[in-house]
């Protein structure tokens, strides 16, 4: 089913179709609000918040672009939020890069502003990794390639793209508080 | 508050203005500093499980159940939910690819964990670790930490106690004064069951690393409380304060946090007042005494390596006793490039290799229980 038909079938109150969502989507929904809260209970609030609200307010809801996108704004929105209230603020988009990179969806609703800031860290991140890495990130983060595409430029299998992604990812994301740390010293 | 001030402070790069407004933030509500815990504990542990029927139940009590529910969706839930019952969720996160080849079985590297040798006065050993409690009439263990009573009329002979930290351990140790030591890996302390009334108490740091809180002169009968070293002395009134002398190691070096000590060696005596430390050379006995950065120095008893300017050799030295694996450093220069980076102990010697390997000054290849730096 595609994204536009589960929200119509959510908007007449399709509880099959809401539950089947819900489980395709709850775990990696939480994934990413905890890229910003650290906290699995938070999180999961959090998201459930953002499933009821659907659920609640799904007629009401202009949704531009796929629904998923759109919950993973609201998620983060509110995680934003939440940070608000712990008077932490992220200007420095260290946060949306970092879950940017540990996130597998195609986070579409940055703002260009938005954008080039989480280029610019990402630049400066990926520069301690292997050469071909560093290039297949760029591509896919910054050129926004499709997987098939960086493939094609570079000759290589979509399987490598996709491997070695994510092991830039795993590289990036584990070691993000030192390599970020390294770099805001030099 | 920038979030980023937050990753600066877990690797100690805040500067002074950043500090203070770190400091006041954190300070500010138990919410912000339980926030500040957290990613530092994230950074420590990635993996997570989603409970989605959890959350499911939850959702499902919240909002409104459309009108005229038929009876075939109920069971259908019902079926539903017994599915998920019997399958485990877990969030997808990425797994590392293994590009090298298939390995054999190899000696696994470990944290290290609290436990000791304790040996008694007649020579008997016991084994001290987690889960393995062991009493007498002068000690109580539960097998992390080892507490000696307080005996106010030991008479006649004093007997010797030795408690031995081989390498992946650590140990706690309450002695029959008061006196608290922590006792890091491959150390060994010497120390009397009781103290006399009025002779000075007296322990002796074989060798290896321990950090001492002494219970004061003035509950003990004015007594000096010595801690002997490998021809050191070190002569305190009551006071916290931290030995280093690993059998490796070129120097003994003796770090103040509070109070004051008298370091003797041969003939000279010198005093130390609160952040100094003094380096014997274990072979000229030539003395140098200098500032240092206390808490870098004491970082261990709470768990953490901290290094500071440390050269890669001397931190795989480090790393060496608390996995208890032994380390070839193939390529000499790079075992002097100096690293900053604090660490906590409950984690995989792979991270921190990891992390050290992402500065791409070093790599790490590991056989079995060996480390090799290239």
């Amino acid at each position: 089913m595609d994204s536009n038909s589960v929200i119509q079938e959510i908007r007449n109150q399709n509880q099959f179709v809401y539950k089947k969502f819900f489980e395709d989507t709850y775990p990696e929904l939480v994934h990413y609000a905890n890229s910003y809260l650290f906290d699995q209970n938070w999180s999961e609030d959090i998201v459930q918040e953002v499933f009821i609200h659907l659920w609640e307010k799904a007629n009401e809801l202009e949704i531009k672009s796929s629904l998923k996108g759109y919950l993973y704004s609201m998620v983060r929105n509110r995680c934003l939020n939440f940070l608000k209230s712990l008077k932490i603020t992220d200007d420095a988009k260290v946060l949306d890069m970092q879950s940017m990179l540990s996130s597998d969806y195609d986070l579409e609703f940055f703002s260009s502003d938005d954008l080039k800031v989480i280029h610019h860290q990402l630049l400066k991140v990926v520069e301690g990794l292997p050469s071909k890495m560093q290039q297949i990130v760029k591509m896919r983060f910054i050129e926004n390639y499709k997987y098939v595409e960086i493939a094609e430029e570079l000759g290589v299998s979509v399987n490598t793209v996709k491997t070695q992604l994510k092991r830039a990812k795993l590289k990036i994301g584990e070691q993000m508080a030192m390599l970020i740390a390294l770099l805001m010293t030099q | 508050m920038e979030f980023k001030l937050i990753l600066k402070k877990l690797n100690n790069t805040l500067t002074k203005a950043e500090g203070e407004q770190f400091e006041a933030w954190i300070s500010e509500s138990e919410t912000h500093r339980s926030y500040f815990e957290k990613v530092q504990n994230s950074y420590q542990d990635t993996s997570s499980v989603v409970d989605i029927r959890k959350g499911w139940e939850r959702i499902n009590s919240k909002i409104k159940s459309p009108k005229g529910v038929s009876t075939y969706w109920k069971y259908a839930a019902a079926a539903v939910i017994i599915l998920l019952l019997t399958l485990p969720f877990v969030i997808p996160t990425e797994t590392p690819v293994d590009t090298t080849a298939p390995q054999v079985v190899e000696e696994s590297i470990t944290i290290g964990t609290d436990k000791a040798t304790l040996t008694l006065e007649d020579g008997t050993k016991v084994a001290l670790e987690k889960g393995k409690a062991y009493t007498t009439q002068a000690l109580t263990s539960n097998g992390q930490q080892l507490v000696y009573a307080a005996n106010k009329d030991a008479n006649g002979q004093i007997k010797q106690n030795t408690l031995t930290i081989p390498r992946g351990g650590q140990f706690y140790l309450v002695l029959a004064d008061g006196t608290k030591v922590w006792l890091n890996s491959d150390t060994e302390l010497k120390y009397p069951v009781d103290f006399g009334p009025d002779s000075p108490r007296k322990v002796e740091l074989v060798y290896g690393e321990a950090y001492f809180e002494v219970s004061p002169s003035i509950q003990n009968n004015g007594t000096h409380f010595l801690v002997a070293t490998q021809g050191q002395e070190v002569d305190v009134l009551g006071t916290e304060f931290n030995i280093k002398a690993f059998r490796e190691d070129t120097f003994i070096e003796t770090t103040l946090v509070n109070g004051k000590v008298a370091i003797k060696d041969g003939n000279s005596i010198n005093n130390l007042s609160p952040g100094l430390q003094s380096k014997i050379n274990k072979t000229t006995r030539e003395i140098r005494i200098a500032a240092t950065d206390v808490s870098n120095v004491i970082s261990w008893k709470d768990g953490l390596f901290s290094f500071k300017n440390m050269p890669l050799e001397e931190i795989m030295k480090v790393l060496s006793r608390w996995y208890d694996v032994d380390v070839k450093i193939m390529d000499g220069a790079k075992g002097k490039i100096t690293f900053n980076g604090v660490f906590n102990r409950n984690q995989e010697l792979k991270n921190i290799l990891s992390i050290i390997e992402n500065t791409n000054e070093a790599k790490f290849k590991t056989q079995g229980k060996t480390i090799m730096v290239e």
